[in-house]
């Protein structure tokens, strides 16, 4: 694996690990009689509505339904990535386009105001195109990084060597 | 010293229009933005936002060198990190007289409402009448310092303070129209809370892409005409 796709997947183990965690916690600490403005920074990522946010502690999470379930699915893919990342050789854009159709449609029959989805079916979706998406997109950068090595190499170069 | 001037047909204006539509005429633009919005979200630490800075010089140049294509690829990783981190201790340095004042004005502010139980007027009135106008200056004159350095890779260009403010003065329309394409790209770029939340990511990624376009073609026509 390239140290690209590795620096990568650790800064956004951070990220996503850090969402995660940080949405629940301002549950728990809302839920504890903190100040409900505590969950306002999540307004840049997120609509955040309550009805459409899971429960925790018996109080909505400062983000949706969908966005938890994104950063939990691009956890997973992060993980699946690092351990099946030598066997995933192609990332083709028709995997993203397939995990992702289930939240386009759901998302988008929402936004049209046709239905109302639920949060389970929000979680879902979010989920599978959270992971499809990252893994599309490690992989990607994990190519991109091989044919930078595979250059400098044929250039005479010496880089750090990857495994 | 790259040296300033205009065209010797007359002086060119930004291109509005193309600074919009420029990502999208790249065959590859989905791919480059769909990476783009991963790094957005990894900026949320702030070593992300080293590689972003560090592509968006690798824009600045190849707008510059009038590339077909300027969006580059995301392959370099190692090289954008190295120069947006020196682009990132530009900016730094460029903020420092501010978080200077602020600290100055703030601080003793803080130690005296220990004692009141308001915060102090005159502590706010000074805040704003200080900062603001430096914060405004500063805002006004670091994308330029930003472009230079980039253009030249050598992030001591930023600070050739004589050079900026006569590329400023000298390209003033431009580098307003460029002023204008970064609010707006910024605004419109807030609508892609409504994709899914997450659109934002990749909207923001294009705002960057869009400003920076802006500021290097204004660069480039001012430059190398």
């Amino acid at each position: 694996m390239t140290s690209d796709s590795r620096i990568v997947s650790a800064l956004l183990s951070i990220v996503v690990s850090w969402l995660i965690f940080a949405s629940s916690a301002t549950a728990y600490l809302i839920s504890q009689g903190a100040s409900p403005k505590l969950a306002l920074p999540f307004r840049l990522l997120c609509h955040g509505l309550a009805r459409r946010s899971l429960r925790l502690w018996d109080t909505p999470m400062p983000i949706c339904a969908r966005c938890f379930g994104i950063y939990l699915g691009m956890s997973l893919g992060i993980l699946i990535f690092l351990a099946f990342g030598l066997w995933l050789r192609k990332a083709s854009p028709v995997w993203i386009a397939l995990a992702s159709a289930p939240l386009i449609i759901d998302g988008g029959t929402q936004l049209l105001a046709l239905r109302e989805s639920t949060n389970q079916l929000r979680l879902a979706t979010g989920l599978l195109a959270g992971a499809a998406f990252i893994l599309w997109a490690l992989i990607h950068i994990e190519l991109n990084g091989r044919q930078n090595l595979n250059r400098l190499k044929f250039k005479g170069l010496t880089p750090i060597e990857d495994s | 010293m790259t040296s300033v001037g205009g065209s010797a047909q007359g002086p060119q204006t930004l291109d509005f229009g193309r600074a919009f539509t420029f990502p999208f005429k790249d065959p590859r633009w989905l791919t480059k933005t769909l990476i783009g919005g991963l790094f957005v979200l990894a900026g949320m630490v702030i070593v992300g936002n080293f590689f972003l800075f560090g592509y968006l010089a690798q824009l600045v140049r190849n707008v510059i060198a009038r590339v077909e294509h300027p969006l580059p690829e995301w392959d370099d990783l190692g090289r954008f990190f190295v120069e947006g981190f020196k682009l990132f201790l530009v900016m730094l340095a460029y903020s420092a007289p501010i978080l200077i004042l602020v600290l100055l004005v703030v601080i003793p502010a803080a130690i005296v409402s220990e004692s009141q139980s308001d915060f102090p007027a005159p502590a706010v009135a000074g805040l704003i009448c200080l900062v603001l106008p430096l914060a405004f200056v500063v805002m006004a004159i670091m994308p330029a310092a930003l472009v230079h350095a980039a253009a030249n890779e050598n992030a001591a260009a930023a600070f050739e303070l004589a050079w900026i403010f006569r590329f400023i003065k000298q390209n003033a329309l431009n580098y307003l129209l460029a002023i204008v394409v970064y609010v707006v790209a910024n605004t419109l770029s807030q609508v892609g809370i409504i994709l899914f939340c997450v659109g934002i990511v990749f909207t923001t990624f294009l705002s960057m892409v869009i400003t920076a376009y802006a500021f290097s073609d204004g660069y480039r026509m001012a430059t190398r005409p």
